[in-house]
């Protein structure tokens, strides 16, 4: 019960007694609590006036940055002899220095300033929310405020970005710009292509000698692969079932960071990237190129949440229109048995397809304490798993479309290069 | 915050020590006495557990001792000086509560102070009062008693009900 409830009420009390007993000297006893009360009344806040502002020292930090916040509150009211001021903190924040909360008496006119950093996980935060409690100096009675900017101020944080170098890929068609993607059209390049007429204008270093020499009286020229740009469609798995998790949804966070790394390496390779995150809804970032592009994505991606969407429980309805003709796309998923179908239709539709799948038995193991995983039932269940995802594999691999296996306490560049060079061997080896 | 530790205890000690006294000097009666113990207790516990609505039992009891003793006629100013000790505890102790809530206190020693002073002007003010009444001399029948109760009755009511509104 509240203070001042409780004295008024023993103040009522006391009275009625007092005077029921016409008993002056009971009725002297109510004389604190009555002065008590009136001391509150006398001096209790008017209405509030205050503005105030909230700086964000950066908009868009990596994850594992400190972001400064500057919260100033101004009272243009009369004074307030004691107000409490406490900025709207997000839940995935952590405060690592400062303050967040201030007890001050605000006279009109002054302000009041709070600093402090914080550390946020990956995400999408809006700031401009600060609750205001001003109160008589005994505390009787108060007045709240929520005060609300009128834009609210965002941060973005961003996952962080590997490197991960070039990845070799090779869709079907390339874009008209030159770039490092064989275009499997012949033109100038470093890569041979394949032989044909000389015709006016080549130049003579490119002559085949000895292709002359057998066919006289007939020049021949080297012909070269072009190099240009593609078009990648990135597509990230945010299905629920899809992805396992320890209630921070870790292996889901190892899907993003790869995700971030892979735009990266395509942008820089000067190709035309596309993002689709699949699960909750779909969230679609428009094709770009550039540094532009790479922000956007990130953007995307930190916001990107897992999803238990039943429109989106299975990949068919992804949206391939989405996607250009006969594009590379890459799928980061952990994949579940009945995907096999989908990506092969997606296959068929001419788009070259890479799926980057983190390993979600080696995470779940890792979950495990030593007893755990060292039982008889559990090293059983372990094999047949992965004996079921070296099936998944297999049946990808044999529908043309690149698997790599990522156990994420492995370098993601090393994986993918790895991948790419001896998909089935490696497999193999690691999952049996 | 050792300065107002140092208030609530002297707060906790002048309020039952008047009412004591005052118990002692009417009857001698050391189980009448001892009631004192009880907020203290009760005060006590709360302390321990940072249960701190206990404050309000504490210092709803001080009241009801207070008013019982005044009924069966123990010194008034002991009745008085316990009432305003435990309004002072009451008020102190949720003081304090207030400001553990902040690791930011802007002027905290000023702050402080200016509680003490309006605090302790109420404290004076109520003596001040209390004083004033010995010159004071009301001889009331029963019908114009009977009109002030209702008065009081009914402007109490809406004074309380004013305070459950506009008070936390």
């Amino acid at each position: 019960m509240a203070r001042s409830i409780v004295v008024s009420t023993l103040l009522f009390l006391i009275v009625l007694t007092g005077v029921a007993l016409l008993n002056g000297p009971i009725l002297a006893l109510a004389l604190p609590l009555v002065l008590y009360l009136g001391a509150g009344v006398l001096f209790g806040p008017e209405p509030l006036q205050l503005t105030f502002e909230h700086r964000l020292d950066n908009e868009r930090v990596a994850q594992g940055t400190p972001v400064t916040v500057t919260v100033t509150v101004t009272n243009h009211g009369r004074y307030l002899e004691e107000v409490q001021i406490r900025d709207h903190i997000p839940d995935k924040a952590t405060v690592l220095d400062g303050h967040t909360a201030v007890m001050a008496s605000l006279r009109s006119g002054e302000s009041v300033t709070l600093t402090y950093s914080l550390d946020a996980a990956r995400g999408f935060y809006e700031f401009g929310t600060l609750t205001v409690e001003a109160t008589d100096r005994l505390g009787i009675f108060r007045r709240q405020a929520t005060l609300t900017l009128e834009e609210s101020e965002s941060l973005f944080v961003v996952p962080p970005v590997r490197t991960v170098g070039q990845i070799p890929i090779r869709p079907m068609m390339t874009r008209v710009f030159a770039g490092y993607i064989p275009a499997r059209i012949g033109g100038p390049g470093i890569e041979f292509f394949g032989v044909r007429g000389y015709q006016p204008g080549d130049s003579l270093r490119h002559i085949n000698w000895r292709a002359n020499a057998r066919h006289p009286g007939n020049l021949y020229t080297n012909e070269f692969e072009q190099e240009r740009v593609a078009d990648v469609g990135l597509i990230l798995d945010g299905r629920m079932r899809a992805v396992v998790h320890n209630g921070n949804q870790a292996l889901f966070d190892q899907g993003i960071m790869a995700t971030a790394a892979l735009a990266d390496s395509f942008l820089t390779s000067g190709n035309r990237v596309s993002l689709l995150l699949y699960g909750h809804y779909i969230d679609w970032t428009l094709p770009g190129y550039g540094k532009l592009q790479r922000e956007k994505i990130l953007q995307s991606l930190a916001r990107a949440t897992v999803g238990d969407s039943q429109v989106f429980e299975r990949l068919q309805n992804i949206p391939a229109r989405l996607f250009p003709s006969k594009s590379q796309l890459v799928l980061i998923s952990p994949l579940l048995p009945d995907d096999v179908q989908i990506l092969r239709r997606l296959r068929s539709q001419s788009y070259k397809l890479m799926v980057v799948s983190p390993d979600p038995l080696a995470f779940e193991e890792s979950l495990m304490s030593a007893e755990e995983r060292a039982s008889e039932a559990t090293q059983i269940a372990i094999r047949i798993a992965r004996l079921e995802r070296a099936l998944l594999f297999r049946q990808l691999r044999q529908a043309g479309i690149q698997v790599v296996n990522w156990r994420i306490d492995e370098p993601l560049d090393q994986v993918i290069r790895q991948g790419m060079v001896r998909p089935v061997m490696r497999d193999i080896g690691g999952l049996l | 915050m050792r300065l107002l530790d140092g208030a609530i205890a002297a707060a906790l000690l002048v309020a039952a020590g008047a009412l004591a006294v005052g118990f002692f000097f009417y009857s001698g009666n050391q189980a009448i006495v001892f009631s004192v113990v009880l907020p203290i207790a009760i005060w006590g516990i709360g302390r321990f557990f940072k249960f701190y609505w206990t404050t309000l039992i504490a210092f709803t009891l001080f009241v009801l001792l207070a008013l019982i003793g005044v009924m069966i006629n123990i010194n008034t100013t002991s009745a008085i000086v316990a009432v305003i000790a435990a309004l002072a505890l009451l008020d102190l102790d949720a003081f304090r509560a207030k400001l553990l809530q902040f690791d930011r206190i802007d002027e905290e020693s000023r702050l402080i102070g200016r509680h003490f002073g309006r605090l302790g002007m109420i404290c004076a003010l109520s003596l001040l009062l209390y004083g004033a009444t010995f010159l004071i001399n009301i001889n009331l029948g029963v019908w114009s008693a009977l009109l002030l109760a209702i008065i009081l009755f009914y402007g109490l009511s809406r004074a309380v009900t004013y305070l459950r509104r506009e008070s936390d």
